[in-house]
């Protein structure tokens, strides 16, 4: 096991220097210069180039990489651009929304999920199933925006019930009626896509041996089902929780725009939009991070559950 | 709190100046300081704090926003002096007629701060902290620079008492979220929004809905200097090719005015007569055909706003023309495809879109995006992408920069359009309307067409 996850964690390691070195160059790469999009268009071009020579944003990229990856390391993700204080200012706040935004989603589907596919793989074929798995796909097809605007529309227009957005301040109460909109829109993309993972997992545990020896030795059913059944079908959902917390954490562009919700989608979305590469370079660094750190937990939570994971290589 | 307010009307308001007037030629303008102004610390706002403000904006070594605004109204550093403590004198390099709006809302980098301040780079946060005191009706409580701002009356203010209590400000990144906010009664207003997107919230009894018209436009550049561009019957085919009328309908759902290649717009009470260009695609195509046939060219642009529509209906219409346009919107068109005047190392662009916002007079698009380009120091044509360059439009420029009495400015007005239309160095289709919106309680705040919001008359029932 311990090798196991040294060789997971070296692994996670190796991702996220890489990811780095993409991320800082296709940053480096866009077009427009950053003295440019801080100063504005009408501002001469000799400010504008001497603004890029005061940001080091001139110099080769090599150089640039490895001076920002050293203060990285350090913990120094230098200064925003835009807001000129340090970039570390905003990620964490940002991080944190995301995070309360993320665990309240998760609130909701992951139970959601999980009942809704095994009961969906319990009742196979039948009109439960086919409703279930219908409507999980179709919600995950629908765009986000598209789900989040009729939400908008009936509870916070019309209805006045809740909040069209904001941000996560204030009492509890007070929070979690402005989180409760984006983490159903949120809720209703990830259903399909867990309910999914969760009955074929089901069905292929149900239909194993261990499980038919289980029944034919006279357990009963819901031994059976949380024993047996429940924890070898879980090993995949797992997986695609801990996939779906890091797009969670990073991806939720289109969900937090909308309801103006100032998490870390929001800050990179900004970050990329003014080339305010420190906020840009210092957030997608956090949130892969974070998704390496969570695969990890998965893939080691996954070999504790099913040991044929973690003895996989030695037989 | 600024010298003087430009209202939507274009009229200037007194602010910390009182009354403000100039000698015979307009070359030097003195502004009398309302005695009663002071700054939410209490002391008085003096006329050596406007000479210290200005004097840092003006200093090139500050790389302030405002200095090609100065260069425009004339003004160097060393020219603002205070006379006593309430009088300050502006002595520009030359007559200026338009001055007063050099020191206006419409240059909003020139905000009174007491002399002492030197930077500004944290200025909101460091007003909120108490460092930096301000002037005007307001003064910041809180301030975070990813979610909104919240102001509190300036318990020093000298002016009107204020109706409302305090105004909290929600940064949004995006339009449909701020209707949503709106409609759901989490904000009261929204200062500024487009047509494209806030459709529900126009004739509906719940909103008031704001139209000013605002000199904000889209200029289309064509080189003059060399290229496809360079002989003036493609520029003037280009003119006559444009159908005004349907890009305002198609973009702005009928919410802008027509304008015809000059920054002269009919709103300005100094424009004088505007003559309209007419849709003549017949006519146009002979002004190709006499000038050799029609070519193939890049039309380069800003890529946002409504630029990539725009540059659609501008490929169809010089397609009409025998011009075949290929299109390149892109995210560098500032640093590569705009102005190459003073760095021949950038390729500029032979036709080009570039955004303009507005302004209360036509002076800055005149000097800075049309004038001859002599030096970056000078200030003229620093941003003149079409490389246009006439001694009797420079004249024209100068005559109306220095006629101090409207009707000379008209005379002047006249002469520039009429330049410009003979010339078109570039394509001014429209100047879009300024919209706001306000929930149906909310009465008394003011947008103007720079984007300013005067929430100092604001009520809400």
């Amino acid at each position: 096991m311990a090798r196991f996850v040294l060789r997971r964690l070296g692994l996670a390691l190796i991702t996220l220097f890489l990811l780095s070195v993409v991320v800082f160059t296709i940053a480096a790469v866009l077009p427009g210069s950053v003295g440019r999009a801080i100063l504005g268009p009408f501002a001469d071009q000799q400010s504008v180039d001497n603004l890029n020579r005061e940001l080091g944003v001139d110099g080769p990229l090599v150089g640039r990489y490895v001076r920002w990856f050293t203060n990285a390391l350090h913990g120094d993700f230098g200064n925003s651009y835009k807001f000129k204080a340090p970039v570390m200012d905003f990620v964490p706040t940002a991080l944190w929304s995301s995070l309360k935004l993320a665990a309240m989603t998760f609130l909701i589907v992951v139970p959601l999920g999980i009942v809704g596919g095994t009961v969906a793989a319990l009742r196979k074929g039948k009109a439960v199933d086919r409703f279930i798995t219908v409507a999980g796909l179709s919600l995950a097809v629908t765009p986000e925006f598209v789900i989040g605007i009729i939400l908008i529309i009936v509870f916070a227009v019309k209805l006045g019930w809740l909040p069209s957005g904001g941000s996560a301040k204030g009492s509890l109460w007070e929070q979690v009626r402005v989180l409760i909109l984006p983490a159903v829109t949120l809720t209703a993309i990830l259903f399909g896509y867990l309910s999914r993972m969760t009955r074929a997992g089901t069905i292929e545990a149900l239909s194993a041996d261990y499980t038919r020896t289980a029944i034919l030795k006279g357990l009963p059913r819901r031994t059976v089902l949380r024993r047996h059944v429940l924890r070898n079908s879980l090993v995949p959902t797992i997986a695609v929780i801990a996939v779906q917390v890091s797009y969670l954490l990073g991806g939720l562009l289109v969900t937090e725009t909308l309801f103006n919700y100032r998490g870390l989608g929001l800050l990179i979305f900004d970050a990329a939009g003014d080339r305010d590469i420190p906020m840009l370079m210092g957030s997608v660094f956090i949130v892969g991070a974070i998704a390496m750190l969570l695969n990890f937990i998965a893939d080691v939570l996954i070999a504790l559950l099913n040991p044929r994971v973690r003895l996989g290589n030695k037989q | 709190m600024l010298l003087t307010l430009s209202n939507p009307d274009l009229t200037l308001s007194p602010a910390l100046a009182k009354e403000w007037s100039a000698n015979a030629d307009a070359s030097e303008w003195t502004f009398k300081l309302d005695p009663a102004a002071k700054f939410s610390d209490g002391s008085p706002v003096t006329a050596a704090d406007v000479v210290a403000t200005i004097e840092r904006l003006v200093d090139p070594a500050n790389n302030s926003n405002s200095l090609s605004a100065f260069a425009t109204g004339k003004l160097s550093p060393g020219g603002t002096k205070a006379a006593d403590d309430t009088t300050v004198v502006f002595t520009l390099n030359g007559p200026f007629a338009n001055f007063p709006y050099i020191v206006s809302s419409d240059n909003y980098n020139s905000v009174i701060l007491p002399a002492s301040v030197t930077d500004t780079s944290n200025f909101a946060a460091d007003v909120a902290a108490g460092k930096i005191a301000a002037s005007g009706p307001w003064t910041i409580k809180s301030f975070d620079a990813t979610t909104g701002i919240v102001y509190v009356p300036n318990p020093n203010y000298w002016g009107k008492p204020l109706s409302l209590g305090g105004l909290e400000f929600t940064f949004f990144s995006d339009q449909a979220a701020t209707v949503a906010a709106l409609q759901s009664g989490e904000i009261d207003a929204i200062p500024q929004v487009s047509y494209a997107g806030a459709e529900s919230l126009f004739d509906n009894p719940d909103y008031t809905v704001s139209e000013i018209p605002s000199a904000n436009h889209r200029q289309i550049h064509m080189r003059c200097s060399e290229g496809p561009f360079a002989d003036k019957r493609i520029r003037q085919a280009m003119a006559l090719a444009t159908d005004r009328n349907t890009i305002i309908q198609a973009l702005f759902g009928g919410r802008a005015a027509a304008a015809y290649d000059s920054p002269m717009f009919a709103m300005y009470p100094s424009a004088g007569n505007v003559p309209e260009t007419p849709y003549d695609v017949e006519k146009a195509k002979q002004l190709v055909a006499d000038a050799g046939g029609g070519f193939d060219a890049t039309l380069y642009g800003i890529n946002y706003y409504e630029a990539p529509d725009l540059a659609v209906i501008l490929q169809n219409a010089a397609k009409e023309i025998g011009i075949n346009l290929t299109i390149e919107l892109r995210d560098d068109y500032y640093d590569k495809n705009w102005v190459r005047t003073y760095d021949p190392s950038v390729p500029g662009a032979d036709i080009g879109i570039t955004d303009y916002g507005h302004r209360g007079v036509p002076d800055v698009y005149l000097n800075a995006a049309l004038k001859t380009f002599k030096s970056v120091e000078d200030g003229a044509g620093v941003w003149n992408a079409a490389e246009f360059a006439n001694a009797d439009f420079d004249a024209a420029v100068d005559t109306y920069s220095s006629t101090p009495d409207l009707q000379g400015q008209k005379t002047a007005g006249e002469k520039i359009t009429g330049i410009l239309q003979d010339e078109v160095p570039m394509l001014i289709p429209f100047a879009i309307n300024f919209i706001s919106v306000t929930a149906a309680n909310v009465s008394g705040a003011v947008a103007t067409g720079m984007g300013h919001y005067f929430t100092d008359n604001a009520t809400i029932s």
